[in-house]
């Protein structure tokens, strides 16, 4: 069945990131650095129109 | 005008007119698409409710309702929202103000306000979220490329590899979504029955799961660390859920039409995603609660972020839910029914509704020079919570109720009656909703301009953001940035396999199917049924109507054989329908008389009492007798249902003891082939009860009729129903003639074929019973005896040899309507073996024959005398017990 193998890619995939995230632990800051950098962007954003 | 921020290089405009513009246009379209949902409601319990006026018929406004909630209310809501959003995530401008205009010229006044006249005008597009018409859809798609190139392409100019899980929600929520839409809506115009419903299927689901969905959640994950000044609790936990969202929501669409003819496999693969769903919308959930993890405070005062927060878990709850309901055991009893509605709105409302108000509210409040009123944000957020809660537990409740009727032998009737006191319920349940979006816009349009306090937390603790730099440029890096891209362009060979799977291999499956199993020689739909079949789609009838039965045992048992794809090959587009307030249509051909249609059009509670169908007077020319071309192409259409099914398919009898259970669980459905396919012999409705027996079941009887035959037999069975005057032949005057059990029995479970009278075998036994008793008991003869003067031996061998020359041919020799001519006739000559009418009845039925019969006026034939001879003598033929 198609879906069958489109769940199990899936699953597969998520499972290869899973294991990177698992398996090298100074690559997890760099999946994290996203959210920071928003946060910074929006108080960035705050700060300059209440200014 | 623009409010601008100084950044360390460059000003970045926030487009404050365009978040004003879309944000007020939001506030007008809910607050008329929530009043349009009332009016909806209400006309549940008061169904003549604007009942006489076509664009405000229950039909056309449920399909403005829907779609003003998806493209007026959210679509604009979410636009206000990205306005606000994509800046602060791209720190760049948005590409155009000039394209923002131009979108939000498009999506107002070339989407949702012509769609609205549209389809409330007669206009539209018979498919579940994809009501306006198909010229209104070539605006949408247009829309969504303007909104790609005004959010998405700064996305691209900044580079997406380490970009905030909320941009990647917006890209792909606009991408995707501009992809599904053309296809499930254009898709069905092309490709009849079966074969296109596996496109709308998709569409269906993708409305919600690429539209709905990642806009909502790009909301959720903005607003939480906006408002609390703490990240979210886990990026990388937010990214595998998203593509774990656009990899498996494409492919849950066909569990909108499980037991259907569409191959078991694609419906079982359904299943499955829908549950893989289920387990990503956990991890999600369980993200963004913890994301909120000791900001309990925020959320009692923060009026956005606790909209948010109901959001979040409206999205949990509805969507294990939604995983829930698309397994095969609960799909059999809740489909159809109001439970899926009230799913709907807890969807619409509970989730996306709530997220878009967070973000909204939001955004509105942070944007300088808009009012923010936090006490009417207060009232709104109560009002909402408390109409939400009430209407889903509700429409839950009642869906249960009908999904147990719909299972059981009781007629259908019963389970719209049963569900009144809910929709009084639902109403009330509205009226509270409307009064929180009411609320909403005294939030936005009152109260003082300006920002709010910086929050006290972010006072104290200032945030430092990590840096990270001694990851950069690193080779690992380089690779994740690859494999983002990779996983980019999986989702998106993902999205078009879904189509594969879920759409493109089970047409050719079915066309395989269809070219095997379709008969030969079947009649093409005439010109009127092709009218009649837009004059359905534009009515909204399929709103209540469904038009499949599905391979269910109750749904076989209830309605007929399950509809095979070859018999939809002529909808173009399928009208097989979500949801059933009336009885599925799919077998419609030959239960009805044409007049039947009619009068029901004109007013269905004429014919059926408790009926809540909306009345039709706008396809009549002022009377039930002077139906429109609309009308009667409508009843022609109607009687096309199901027609190539009776004409294909041999008479099988069999029972249904004959199906395994055991199987069938195994299957997840059944073989319909052990299911007979007419109802049977009639039953013998003994009335050899005794005298107290007799009165109760008379008493029954009494309820019965007035519920199902008083509309056109009368209160009184005096053939004098409301819908009496429109019916040929008219209705029989039941006080006027005495019938046997054996009459009885055989025109309450067969009907009476060439008239108006339906079979009534779903009834329980009982109440036939019951109802042959009361109909016993409104014989005047039997009330009030009058004298009828016997004939003596002379006159009755005179009758029988003016019964023998002139009614022989049709009623037979012996008088039991079976003359040689009787074969032709419809209604079947009178059987005087078992039906004596009175002797003054007989008297005018040979005066002035039965207008709609092959009975003709004798009194041109028959001097009185001889008429009166006559008259006495079919009584004589009677014979109570017998036959």
């Amino acid at each position: 069945m198609v879906v069958n193998l489109i769940v199990s890619g899936v699953t597969m995939l998520m499972a290869a990131f899973v294991g990177v995230w698992i398996f090298n632990p100074r690559l997890r800051s760099w999946f994290e650095m996203p959210k920071h950098r928003f946060l910074e962007e929006v108080r960035r954003f705050r700060r300059v129109e209440r200014d | 005008m623009t409010s601008a921020v100084d950044s360390d290089t460059e000003l970045v405009p926030t487009e404050r007119e365009l978040i004003r513009a879309h944000g007020l246009a939001a506030l007008a379209m809910v607050v008329y698409s929530a009043l349009v949902g009332l009016t909806i409601g209400l006309k549940f319990h008061w169904p003549d409710f604007l009942g006489d006026v076509p664009w405000l018929t229950w039909g056309r406004l449920r399909f403005s309702h829907t779609q003003g909630i998806f493209f007026g209310w959210l679509g604009n809501a979410f636009l206000a929202f990205f306005y606000f959003a994509v800046p602060r995530l791209v720190a760049r401008p948005v590409t155009s103000r000039k394209v923002g205009w131009s979108l939000f010229v498009v999506w107002n006044f070339f989407v949702v306000v012509p769609g609205w006249v549209l389809v409330q005008n007669g206009v539209s597009q018979p498919l579940e979220w994809g009501e306006f018409p198909i010229i209104v859809d070539v605006f949408v798609v247009l829309a969504f490329l303007l909104m790609a190139i005004q959010f998405v392409v700064p996305f691209f100019r900044r580079g997406v590899a380490d970009l905030y899980v909320s941009g990647w929600y917006i890209m792909g929520g606009i991408v995707f979504t501009m992809l599904a839409y053309p296809v499930g809506n254009f898709v069905p115009e092309l490709v009849p029955g079966a074969r296109g419903a596996t496109y709308s299927g998709l569409w269906i689901h993708d409305a919600v799961g690429l539209y709905a969905t990642p806009f909502a959640v790009s909301v959720l994950y903005f607003v939480i660390p906006s408002v609390t000044g703490r990240p979210i609790y886990s990026h990388f936990l937010s990214m595998l859920t998203f593509w774990m969202l656009f990899f498996v929501y494409p492919l849950n669409g066909t569990h909108h039409f499980l037991f259907s003819s569409i191959p078991m496999e694609a419906q079982l693969g359904a299943v499955v995603a829908s549950i893989y769903l289920g387990m990503d919308v956990v991890l999600n959930v369980t993200n963004l609660l913890l994301s909120l993890r000791g900001a309990g405070d925020r959320v009692a005062h923060d009026v956005p972020l606790r909209f948010v927060w109901l959001s979040i878990l409206s999205y949990l709850a509805v969507s294990l839910q939604g995983s829930m309901q698309s397994l095969m055991p609960v799909n059999r009893l809740v489909h159809f029914t109001d439970w899926v509605i009230g799913h709907a709105h807890f969807a619409m409302i509970g989730f996306a509704s709530f997220a878009a108000i967070g973000g909204l509210l939001y955004a509105w409040r942070e944007t300088a020079g808009l009012r923010y009123n936090a006490r009417a944000a207060n009232w709104a957020f109560w009002l909402l919570s408390v109409g939400l809660a009430l209407m889903v537990a509700d429409l839950t409740a009642a869906g249960l109720v009908q999904g147990q009727l719909w299972q059981s032998e009781l007629p259908w009737i019963d389970s719209v009656s049963a569900s009144q006191p809910y929709w009084i319920s639902r109403s009330l349940a509205g009226s509270l909703v409307l009064a929180g979006f009411g609320a909403l816009c005294l939030t936005m349009l009152t109260g003082p301009v300006g920002y709010p306090a910086t929050s006290p937390a972010e006072q104290v603790s200032p945030y430092l953001a990590p840096t990270g730099s001694d990851l950069h440029g690193s080779s690992a890096i380089r690779w994740l940035k690859s494999a983002y891209v990779l996983t980019g362009i999986a989702g998106f060979g993902c999205f078009l396999l879904s189509f594969f799977a879920l759409a493109v291999w089970p047409n050719l499956t079915l066309e395989s199917d269809i070219a095997a199993s379709r008969p030969n020689g079947l009649p093409a739909m005439t010109a009127s049924e092709v009218r009649g079949h837009a004059v359905y789609a534009r009515e909204g009838c399929l709103n209540c109507h469904s038009q499949f039965v599905r391979t269910t045992l109750d749904d076989v048992r209830r309605f007929g054989p399950a509809t095979l794809a070859w018999e939809t090959e002529k909808d173009y587009p399928q009208m097989w329908g979500t949801r059933r307030i009336g009885p599925d249509l799919a077998r419609e051909s030959g239960k009805r008389s044409r007049d039947w249609q009619l009068t029901h059009l004109w007013n269905p509670r004429w014919v059926v009492p408790e009926s809540i169908m909306p009345a039709h007077p706008w396809l009549f020319d002022g009377s039930a007798l002077k139906p429109k071309q609309d009308a009667l192409d409508l009843v022609a259409y109607l009687e096309s249902l199901g027609r190539d099914a009776r004409l294909a398919t041999p008479l099988q009898r069999g029972t249904s003891r004959e199906i395994d259970p055991a199987e069938e669980r195994r299957m997840g459905t059944f073989c319909d082939c052990a299911i007979p396919r007419t109802p049977g012999p009639a039953v013998l409705l003994s009335l050899d009860l005794s005298a107290s027996e007799l009165q109760r079941f008379e008493l029954r009887g009494a309820s019965v009729f007035a519920r199902h035959c008083g509309g056109c037999h009368g209160s009184d069975g005096k053939g004098d129903g409301p819908a009496a005057a429109s019916l040929f032949p008219a209705p029989r005057d039941l006080s006027r003639t005495e019938f046997s059990a054996v009459a009885l029995g055989r025109a309450l479970w067969e009907g009476v074929g060439g008239s108006s009278m339906p079979a009534w075998h779903e009834l329980p036994v009982n109440d036939l019973r019951a109802l042959a008793a009361y109909v016993r008991s409104l014989d005047s003869q039997r009330n009030h005896p009058t004298e009828e003067v016997p004939l003596s031996r002379d006159e009755l061998t005179s009758g029988e040899k003016l019964f023998s020359v002139n009614c022989s041919m049709c009623h037979g020799q012996t008088g039991r309507g079976d003359g040689t001519g009787a074969g032709a006739l419809y209604p079947k000559p009178t059987n005087f073996r078992q039906e004596r009418p009175h002797r003054d009845y007989a008297l005018e039925v040979l005066e002035r024959g039965v207008p709609g019969t092959a009975m003709p006026p004798w009194r041109d034939k028959l001097d009185a005398a001889q008429r009166h001879l006559l008259a006495g003598y079919v009584g004589t033929l009677y014979q109570s017990q017998s036959e």
